[in-house]
């Protein structure tokens, strides 16, 4: 037994050598969730060591409800200095929880107006993304191109969309038809589409995984994804479905916490976030559109979704925090 | 040696108990928590939502249960060519983590899938027969390897004399197997039951939201930044899930004396078996179990192998991307560290919580339930357990261990405990007697006997591991690549395609090391000190 014992107190030891974490001296925290690029990462990394002679350190979660929950939790004691990609649904709640600290960033008057969600600028956005459908050319030809016809029954079932209730795509896209049909007929709009929905998976990722594999021709995604299918696969089979010409952007913003350590820092790493550098590279890293007016984008985007009118400005944010829950109840309730 | 065994003790209230009264703590703190548990109380869906949890896990079990038996039995009964590798085959779900399980079913079952086109027969997999169907993939070779180990032991001496005696096979397999083999099989339905009430991406995707478990409510509120409700439900679901433990452990104590019932290995080569019908029974059986529940795995495999954009064929195009630079940008690390990474951290956590479940297994058998308590929390009310307690004082490495042993500590106690359970208690007697320490009891008694049972419980607590995500990102904050990690960050950058080789890789990689770990010593030398083989009939 002895020996039993001196084994598992020498594994438990080598065990803490190899993982053993450096910690280091002063160095700027920054929170996000586990899609934001490495690309980006480096960049700031590297930017910081050369500009302000300082270590960056990221901090990846699950998802944002994770990142969100942890920056609630450590409010008395934070531990992160910036936090990147909160979308913008989250603005009221953050602020109700009094969490960040408001600051405009240098070149904030470059941000493309109708993206600013918060004009106190408590959060900063620095990318977005339509949420549009995608259908795949090869087995769908002819693909619907308004509402009305993408709920009639002559489709039959051939579309996927990531479930609302759990998937921030699905989240937005719930919104987008609020924001569509008004708040009395969006109801009506889904019990029609309702028959034509094959499945409506957990996260995008299993619902893009299940359109990419050919079960169903019609996803609900981002306007980018043709994107990535022509720089990998050098295809252009699968393209961007944009219905009556409207979309919802979900915006991402990023925010300097409250309380943080180095708050100059946080300042600087948030001015670098919107710099024309960082807002080109986030194209093909993070598949997102900058924010900035003066940023180019590349090639590969004209394959992405053009959308003519962002439905954002429909709705009011204040609307959305107090009754998104009533509103996926009712919701719920047509779909059973 | 009495403080070793405190020690595990206290190691595992650490792990398991400390983050939960963390939990617990923060609930009874609310001002409000009268007012939300009678709303909780009044709201009509929850109630809908418990039962439908509940009555789908039930179903899911039992057919587990019935599926998997077979294969016990004949696992138990012979040697056959290729057994290892059926028998760990099974179990890939395990280590696959639930969105290539979920990928593999509907490749093959879905609207376009193999099986539906093939054999025309539409496909069924989107509604509560999809959800039960994914649930027995995933669970029914917990009674292959925890019925079949204890069958393996059973002493044909019991069955012969009841022959002798007269009664039938049905009636002595009623008579003496059964209650021999009952805590098994009462135990591999508790944990295929309470690994089905925690299911949430199988039952979204095949469920749609005519279905909701209290996983899947659980996860909407935290989403809806409700936490004190979610976590007011998180103990409610555990208060279920322990009920149900407690029922287990009662209706399965052991009703005869064990002694003399179990030996070491009953199992004989199959080409023994005079009779034709067993060999028919079981090469159809095989070749079910083959089509209905291999078939979703090779179409994962097989699609990995698809070449990148328009062209059609056979191609390597997506495990050369898997080594690129491409994914390793995305990864933020490179592939042999991810590897490396994985295997280092599923190892080390399941060989720490095999030494933990046969210290508190021997010693401590009356806690038994106590130590089920993980199946019935998710990771992610844990989680939160854990940022309230432990985070700020535990060493991240160490940390990073108890989440995995909270995770895989449920299966290999349980594996290992019913295990040391059917051990005949007089070997020990008879060794202290001639004057043997403990730790010679455990190393020349325990041990060897307990040898499959142990590399099982091993090689479940390895699987447990790699497919976990959130107790990785919990703690290694990203910068902690195992393979789940890298297998959802390539998915959530397009990457789809190198994900399926990736799992494959791993499925093959895990599979060959699980097989060299059963095939290590012990068993075999020992197998041959039973009676030679004599006839069935």
């Amino acid at each position: 037994m002895k020996r039993y014992s001196a084994v598992f107190i020498s594994v438990l030891l080598i065990v803490v050598l190899l993982f053993s974490f450096v910690a280091n001296g002063k160095e700027l925290v920054i929170y996000s969730y586990d899609s934001f690029g490495q690309t980006l990462m480096e960049m700031m990394e590297q930017h910081f060591e050369k500009e302000y002679d300082s270590k960056v350190r990221f901090v990846l979660f699950e998802d944002t409800g994770a990142m969100y929950t942890r920056l609630v939790l450590e409010k008395d004691k934070p531990k992160a200095d910036l936090v990147i990609g909160l979308d913008e649904v989250y603005v009221i709640d953050a602020k109700a929880d009094d969490l960040f600290t408001a600051y405009r960033p240098k070149e904030a008057d470059k941000i493309r107006e109708e993206l600013v969600f918060d004009e106190d600028f408590y959060m900063t956005p620095y990318d977005f993304g339509y949420i549009t459908f995608n259908y795949d050319s090869q087995l769908l030809p002819n693909p619907p191109k308004t509402h009305k016809a993408l709920a009639d029954s002559s489709l039959g079932k051939k579309i996927i969309i990531p479930n609302p209730t759990t998937s921030s795509p699905g989240q937005a896209f719930l919104l987008s038809t609020i924001a569509y049909f008004g708040e009395d007929g969006y109801l009506d709009f889904w019990k029609e589409l309702k028959k034509n929905i094959l499945v409506m998976p957990s996260s995008w990722s299993i619902a893009y995984g299940i359109y990419s594999n050919g079960e169903a021709p019609i996803v609900l995604s981002y306007g980018t994804s043709p994107v990535f299918h022509l720089l990998d696969e050098n295809t252009e089979r699968y393209q961007a479905l944009v219905l009556d010409g409207v979309a919802w952007a979900q915006i991402e913003g990023a925010a300097i916490v409250k309380g943080g350590k180095n708050h100059e820092l946080a300042k600087a790493a948030l001015d670098y976030l919107i710099s024309v550098q960082m807002q080109e590279a986030l194209t093909e890293s993070q598949f997102m559109y900058p924010v900035r007016i003066d940023a180019k984008l590349p090639e590969s985007f004209r394959i992405a979704a053009h959308v003519p009118e962002i439905l954002n400005p429909r709705i009011d944010l204040k609307d959305v925090h107090d009754k998104l829950g009533t509103w996926i109840k009712d919701w719920e309730n047509v779909m059973r | 040696m009495k403080v070793l065994r405190i020690l595990a003790l206290v190691i595992l209230a650490i792990i398991i108990y400390l983050p939960l009264a963390g939990l617990v703590s923060k609930l009874v703190a609310l001002p409000n928590l009268f007012e939300l548990s009678k709303e909780l109380i009044q709201d009509p869906a929850i109630g809908h939502i418990i039962r439908f949890t509940y009555t789908q896990a039930f179903i899911s079990a039992l057919i587990s249960l019935v599926v998997g038996l077979p294969a016990a039995y004949f696992f138990s009964h012979y040697n056959f060519k290729g057994k290892k590798f059926i028998r760990n085959l099974t179990m890939i779900p395990f280590i696959l983590p639930s969105i290539l399980v979920v990928l593999a079913m509907i490749v093959y079952y879905g609207q376009q899938g193999f099986f539906s086109r093939t054999f025309n027969t539409g496909t069924f997999i989107y509604g509560y027969v999809g959800i039960i169907f994914a649930h027995v993939f995933y669970n029914f070779s917990l009674s292959i390897r925890i019925v079949g180990g204890s069958w393996e032991k059973l002493n044909e001496k019991l069955t012969e004399s009841a022959y002798v005696l007269g009664d039938s096979k049905l009636k002595a397999f009623f008579r003496i197997e059964l209650p021999l083999l009952w805590p098994s099989i009462a135990y591999s339905w508790l944990l295929a039951f309470l690994y089905s009430s925690l299911s949430f991406a199988i039952v979204l995707v095949f469920g749609g939201v005519s279905y909701n478990t209290l996983e899947v409510y659980i996860y909407t509120l935290t989403r809806r930044l409700q936490m004190d409700r979610a976590h007011l439900l998180a103990f409610v679901q555990l208060l279920i899930s322990f009920f149900f433990i407690l029922i287990v452990n009662g209706v399965s104590k052991r009703t005869d004396k064990v002694n003399k019932a179990f030996t070491i290995s009953r199992a004989r080569p199959l080409c023994l078996e005079r009779r034709k019908l067993i060999k028919i029974v079981l090469v159809l059986y095989f070749a079910l179990l083959l089509i209905l529940f291999g078939g979703p795995l090779f179409s994962l495999f097989w699609r990995s192998l698809a070449p990148k954009g328009d062209s059609v064929g056979i191609s390597l195009d997506n495990y050369h991307s898997l080594f690129g630079s491409r994914v390793e940008r995305t990864l933020g690390t490179p592939l042999w560290q991810v590897f490396v990474n994985s295997l280092l951290l599923s190892s080390v956590s399941s060989l720490i919580a095999v030494s933990l479940s046969y210290v508190l297994a021997r010693y401590y058998p009356k806690l038994r339930p106590f130590f089920l308590v993980p199946l019935g929390v998710s990771m992610m009310s844990y989680g939160f357990g854990v940022l309230v307690t432990l985070k700020n004082w535990v060493p991240t490495p160490i940390l990073m261990l108890f989440t995995q042993i909270f995770i895989t500590f449920p299966v290999v106690y349980s594996i290992v405990s019913l295990g040391i359970e059917e051990i005949n208690p007089e070997y020990r007697f008879a060794a202290s007697t001639l004057g043997s320490s403990e730790s010679e009891i455990t190393r020349r008694i325990y041990l060897p006997l307990l040898r499959p049972a142990l590399s099982s419980a091993f090689a479940y607590g390895m699987a447990l591991s790699l497919g976990d995500l959130t107790g990785v990102m919990l703690v290694g904050e990203g910068q902690f690549v195992t393979f789940t990690v890298a297998l959802y960050r390539l998915i959530g950058h397009y990457s789809f395609p190198e994900g399926t080789a990736l799992g494959t890789l791993v499925s093959f990689l895990f599979i060959g090391l699980f097989i060299l770990i059963e095939s290590g010593g012990g068993e075999k030398s020992y197998a041959k000190d039973r009676p030679s083989s004599k006839k069935l009939s």
